[in-house]
């Protein structure tokens, strides 16, 4: 046993957290246990399918794969930080409740922050630029047809509330 | 199978059993070198995708040290007549770079195909290579290219070229970049729509043509020789190998066919 | 029949889900999110071994390991019933006599961290006495072949009706066959010409990206589990009869499922969560890996031997089949697999004769159980690619030759069946046109094909129950047992809820199920809940709004047929009367609940092949556009149509979702290469390696089309939604390969190889 803690210092959804952690200790797990963060969801555990998926420094990582001390000094969102304090939905959550571009529901936090990082890249990709992106993510329910026409949905969200 | 086994069975275990050990950051590569010289259950780590999977699947280390703070590894430059990608450039570095685009545009859209945005955006170019995975296919197009990995070592640097790799990978060494030649008039191809099965990339200066298998070895083989003989070539391979994925003379007809598809579309371009 | 009423204002509505919000917030809370205090991890030894006695298991020393509370071995079975199963109880909980399988369960450790409980795991020590392997159905028949069970397991043949027949133990590894008989064998001889082919279906496995999680303790001397189930009453009764407790001492609770395509049908992760619960007095979390999940139930590979007689002018005459399921280790649900593919076989089509055998053959692999599609995939696989073969042989065109022999709408599937409630021919037509088969282009590497998936609908005697319950503030509560397990089924039911009683959507609410409250419902599959817990719900909902009438009429002193019910209020010609006040004026301040129950089961029915007729028929058909590279053999999927009939939508959104995820979940075991063995080792059975569709696979032409034909038994005319679109595709794209390059391909997957295998016998 190495009996040693690492000291990180991060923002998870905007909050600033400091944390010993243990170097062996997952991003994964510092969210669902430590931080009680439950919506990034472990399937594959092996950074294939993207279900936990969330954006560190604005890139989609996998949560499961990326040791916690990992996140030091960057910032970590989740899908709990994407609607804001009032509620009202980020327009790629809006759009997959619009477009009813999920199912059962469990790759659907880790698609969202995937589309999520898309549009804070380029917010406007074209439909072949959306699913090379989302061709990140394994769902197994939808056939991924509605979750793209989400994200371009996403796009026309945005820029309406850009213009208002 | 990333399940770990003792004489009793097998356990399937998730990250949360992966083995304590002792991080180490150290900030230039003499430190990562003094570090891996400790003793052989050290380790580095750069995005950590390939090293977290293994650590998953039972393998510990007592020592992981973390190579993203070290300083001019991640840089992308021309060097002289060789382009050098610094170990720690992520995939999404490569695909982007203003260098690679003027001075190795084929091989930067090759190493598009490598992983999906995930993986680029975090995953490194020198743990594509290291990871040595049958199916990664990072250094298949980097032999494909006449290109090289340069190791630090105790004793200096230490270049590798990637169609002899993994023979004479230098121990107890950091990868540190590769270093591949400037284009020229030289093209370069990358064919992987039939993986798991087979990879091929073909690279062509002048008369002389570079075949490069990735997925069909347990590492990339390649083939030189000249442009006139890559209709023969899939002969010059070892037996490919033989599992219900893909037969070998499947693969081995398949190296032919793609092998010589891409030097006509090669040839092709360059005609036109 | 159904209560139609002219102008729906939600039944038809894309309503946004009730589940929408909780799933793209992360607030939706599954069984991996449940948690208690003192909660232990429970991890399992794997057999390493296909085939093998368990000589002896010592673990002594894990028992004393840092963290460990439990540990269960065939020594702690005492005072269980330690098998469980379907028809045949074949499945210990943990190996007793032998190992079956790689990845059989061998022993598990409740400890209180996971590193804690593999160090427990690997302090274990067992001896195992190597016996032969049968890796395939060919090797497990074999005459020499060891059995996996040298003694019959405990378990039924259940009752057939005209036709039908289940038989246990016909030969080796043969653990059930069910045959299905019309007509006579002597139309053979009439037949102008005779088709025999075999074809070749592989497995592929569920990857339901929740894995198998259960969460067990006792609460008093109740076994209180939270469950990733679809079916959870079939499983208090299993646990009932296994741990030897009274059923209603043990509590089910399932909130949202991360999907389940029907493995997660009875016993799982539950047995060995209880275990441990029981033995170490802490809640426990069992939870698989994926790698786990590969190791515990896929679908069923099949071989299927398929007669046909036909006339010149090309009239079906007679069809004679014999499919063997590859059961893999345990019976699992195989035969009731081997029902459905059997029965499905004959496709929608006309007959006057069908024979067909299908048997379940156990291998020392991976259990296969309920896969979406059912048997009706492999069936499809095998009947639809045949018609083509059929077609080209007699110079026909393959959609034209469907078109001749389909069934009509209303026409029996078999004698003493229901009828078929689709029009095919529409159906058939609908995506033809929209890939434009008519003008395709047909040769030289590129062509199109059709399909008709099919299958029946509803399960086999599914008794189902609901209860709808209104508040004094006309708040409703809808309470059955569909779960949601994806399919948009609390949706779709609150839309009929709220449809009858006049309401808002949003005033329904579908409370969790917990098998202490939640009315009887036999499971979340067979494409069921909308056809067959559909209509509980509806005799529930009219049964509470008729006691709210009658109430208002005793009130208002009128007939009540002058009354409608307005929302929550009472229409009586002109005027509106608020429902609040009148229920509290007469049950008081503290106001009451109107409470109505409902209730569907088909009828027994002896003269029905499976003792009750079919609630429903289940259609997908396909169109599919490939482009063949004749050097490599890929395949490129240039357009796939898809159509599924729904009856009457109750949410078309919803409704297209289901026919889109079933029709790419059906390209996993086509494009890509399934489960691979090599003999009894399976090489793939992970995230990374297991490839199944991801959004890069689906090609700008795949589009799929709703249909509302409007002759569902569901409430409104509904049909099911859930399975059709699976069903035609492998066949479909089989036909199109063959309309490309002149080359048929009967066995899956048509992997480049393959395919180019193929051309080269063609060519030769």
């Amino acid at each position: 046993m190495s009996g040693e803690f690492v000291f990180v210092s991060c923002t998870v959804n905007g909050t600033a957290e400091e944390l010993h952690v243990r170097p062996e200790e997952m991003l994964i797990d510092v969210l669902r246990d430590r931080l009680a963060l439950t919506g990034t969801k472990l399937s594959c555990d092996l950074g294939a399918c993207g279900a936990c998926t969330v954006l560190l420094d604005g890139k989609p990582v996998s949560s499961c794969g990326t040791f916690a001390w990992q996140a030091d000094g960057s910032d970590i969102r989740t899908i709990e930080g994407l609607a804001d304090a009032n509620g009202a939905l980020d327009p790629v959550q809006q759009a997959f409740v619009d477009n009813s571009a999920f199912q059962c529901g469990f790759c659907t936090p880790g698609m969202i922050m995937l589309a999520r990082g898309l549009l804070d890249h380029d917010p406007a990709p074209d439909k072949s630029a959306i699913r090379a992106w989302m061709g990140a993510n394994i769902c197994r329910c939808t056939g991924y047809e509605m979750i793209i026409e989400a994200v371009e949905k996403a796009v026309l969200l945005s820029e309406g509330a850009e213009n208002e | 199978m990333y399940t770990h086994s003792t004489d009793a069975g097998w356990i399937s275990r998730t990250h949360k059993a992966i083995a304590p050990y002792r991080l180490q950051k150290p900030e230039t590569v003499s430190d990562v070198l003094e570090a891996l010289s400790h003793s052989d259950r050290t380790t580095v780590i750069a995005g950590g995708i390939d090293l977290t999977r293994r650590m998953r699947g039972g393998d510990t280390w007592d020592e992981v040290i973390d190579i993203s703070g070290v300083a001019g590894l991640k840089g992308i430059s021309r060097v002289g007549g060789n382009i050098r990608i610094g170990a720690l450039a992520t995939h999404w570095d490569v695909e982007s770079d203003p260098v690679l685009e003027t001075y190795l545009p084929d091989f930067q859209s090759g190493w598009k195909t490598i992983g999906n945005i995930r993986i680029r955006m975090s995953g490194t170019v020198g743990g594509n290579l290291m990871a040595a995975e049958p199916g990664y296919d990072g250094c298949v197009l980097l032999a494909a290219a006449g290109g090289s990995l340069v190791f630090a070592t105790v004793d200096g640097e230490v270049s590798v070229p990637a169609a002899e790799v993994p023979d004479h990978i230098p121990a107890n060494a950091l990868l540190t970049a590769l270093e591949i030649p400037v284009a020229g008039n030289a093209r370069l191809a990358f064919d992987r729509s039939l993986k798991p099965v087979v990879s091929v990339a073909v690279g062509i200066d002048g008369d002389r043509a570079t075949v490069a298998i990735g997925c069909t070895f347990d590492h990339p083989i390649c083939w030189s020789g000249p442009v006139v003989e890559i209709d023969t070539c899939a002969e010059m391979f070892p037996d490919p190998k033989n599992n219900p994925m893909g037969s070998a003379a499947y693969r081995r007809r398949m190296i032919g066919v793609l092998a010589r598809r891409l030097t006509d579309k090669l040839k092709a371009e360059a005609g036109s | 029949m159904n209560e139609i009423s002219p102008n729906l204002r939600v039944v038809g509505r894309d309503v946004s889900r009730a589940d929408a919000v909780p799933k793209t917030t992360g607030a939706a809370t599954y069984t991996v999110d449940v948690s208690f205090p003192g909660m232990l991890h429970a991890k399992v030894l794997r057999s390493p071994h296909a085939h093998a006695r368990l000589v002896s298991i010592d673990a002594s020393k894990a028992r004393s390991m840092p963290g460990v509370h439990a540990v269960a071995t065939r020594d702690d079975l005492n005072g269980l019933n330690p098998t469980y199963g379907y028809f045949i109880k074949d499945m210990p909980i943990v190996a007793i006599d032998k190992v079956r399988y790689i990845g059989d369960t061998v022993a598990a450790v409740a400890a209180e961290t996971e590193l804690q409980a593999v160090a427990a795991l690997e302090r274990i020590t067992v001896e195992y006495e190597i016996l032969p392997v049968v890796a395939t159905v060919d090797e497990a028949m074999a005459d020499a072949a060891p059995e996996l069970f040298e003694d019959e397991p405990m378990g039924i043949v259940p009752a057939y009706g005209q036709g039908a027949s289940g038989a246990r133990r016909l030969g080796r590894n043969n653990c059930y066959r069910f045959s299905y008989e019309t007509g006579d064998a002597a139309a053979f001889d009439g037949c102008d010409h005779i088709f025999e082919d075999r074809f070749v279906f592989s497995r592929d496995q569920h990857f339901h990206l929740e894995p198998f999680v259960t969460v067990a303790r006792m609460d008093g001397n109740v076994i209180d589990i939270w469950t990733s189930t679809q079916s959870p009453f079939p499983l208090r009764k299993e646990l009932a009869r296994v741990f030897q407790h009274p059923e209603n001492h043990i509590r089910v609770q399932v909130p949202y499922l991360g999907a389940g395509y029907g493995a997660k049908n009875n016993c799982k992760t539950e047995p060995i969560a209880v275990l441990l619960a029981r033995l170490s007095g802490r809640p426990v979390r069992f939870c698989m890996t994926t790698e786990e999940s590969f190791l515990t139930q896929s679908q069923h590979a099949a071989i299927l031997d398929v007669k046909t007689g036909v006339m010149a002018d090309g009239t079906f005459v007679a069809r004679s089949g014999s499919i063997w399921l590859d059961s893999g280790a345990y019976s699992d649900a195989s035969p009731l697999v081997a029902e459905k593919a059997g029965y499905r076989l004959p496709g929608p089509y006309n007959w006057q004769h069908l024979n067909i055998d299908c048997d379940c053959i156990l291998t020392n692999t991976t259990p296969a159980g309920p896969y979406r599609g059912f048997g009706g995939t492999q069936a499809s696989w095998a009947s639809e690619s045949q018609i083509d073969i059929i077609a080209r042989a007699l110079g026909r065109d393959p959609y034209d030759l469907r078109m001749q022999n389909v069934k009509e709408l209303g026409q029996a599937y078999v004698p003493g069946e229901s009828g078929i409630d689709s029009d095919l021919r529409a159906g058939l037509k609908l995506v033809a046109d929209r890939a434009g088969y008519a003008d395709r282009v047909s040769g030289d590497g590129r062509g199109m094909g059709v399909s008709i998936g099919f299958k029946d609908a509803g399960g086999v005697n599914k008794p189902t129950q609901a209860r709808v319950r209104i508040t004094t503030t006309g708040a409703v509560y809808l309470e059955c047992g569909s779960i949601e397990i994806g399919q948009g089924i609390h949706t779709a039911m609150s839309q009929i809820v709220a449809e009858l009683l006049n309401t808002g959507f949003d005033r329904v609410i579908y409370p969790g199920l917990n098998t202490d409250h939640t009315p009887f419902d036999q499971g979340t599959n067979a494409s069921s809940a909308v056809i067959g817990t559909g209509q509980a719900v509806q005799q529930a909902t009219l049964e509470a709004k008729q006691k709210v009438l009658d109430f208002a009429a005793k009130q208002l002193g009128c007939d009540v047929d002058e009354l409608e019910l307005d929302d929550w209020s009472i229409r009586k010609g002109n005027e509106s009367h608020p429902l609040p006040p009148m229920i509290m004026g007469y049950y008081g301040g503290t106001g009451y609940e109107f409470t109505g129950a409902g209730f569907f089961k088909p009828e027994m029915d002896h003269a029905a092949p499976l003792e009750t007729q079919c609630v429903s028929w289940e259609f997908g058909w396909g169109a599919a556009e490939v482009e063949v590279d004749r050097e490599t053999g890929l395949i490129h999927l240039k357009q796939l149509v898809v159509s599924g009939d729904a009856g009457q939508a109750i949410n078309p959104l919803v409704c297209r979702g289901q026919d889109e995820g079933s029709a790419v979940m059906g390209l996993t075991g086509v494009l890509f290469p399934c489960m691979v063995y090599d003999g009894a080792t399976l090489i793939n059975g992970n995230g990374l390696d297991y490839r199944v569709p991801l959004a890069t696979d689906i090609p700008d032409g795949f589009v799929s089309v709703l249909q509302e034909q409007g002759h569902g038994p569901g409430p409104y005319g509904a049909k099911s939604i859930g399975e059709g679109c699976m069903l035609p595709i492998a066949s479909a794209i089989a036909n199109a390969v063959e309309d490309a390059i002149g080359v048929r391909i009967r066995e899956l997957p048509l992997s480049p190889e393959r395919v180019l295998a193929a051309i080269d016998k063609a060519g030769q």
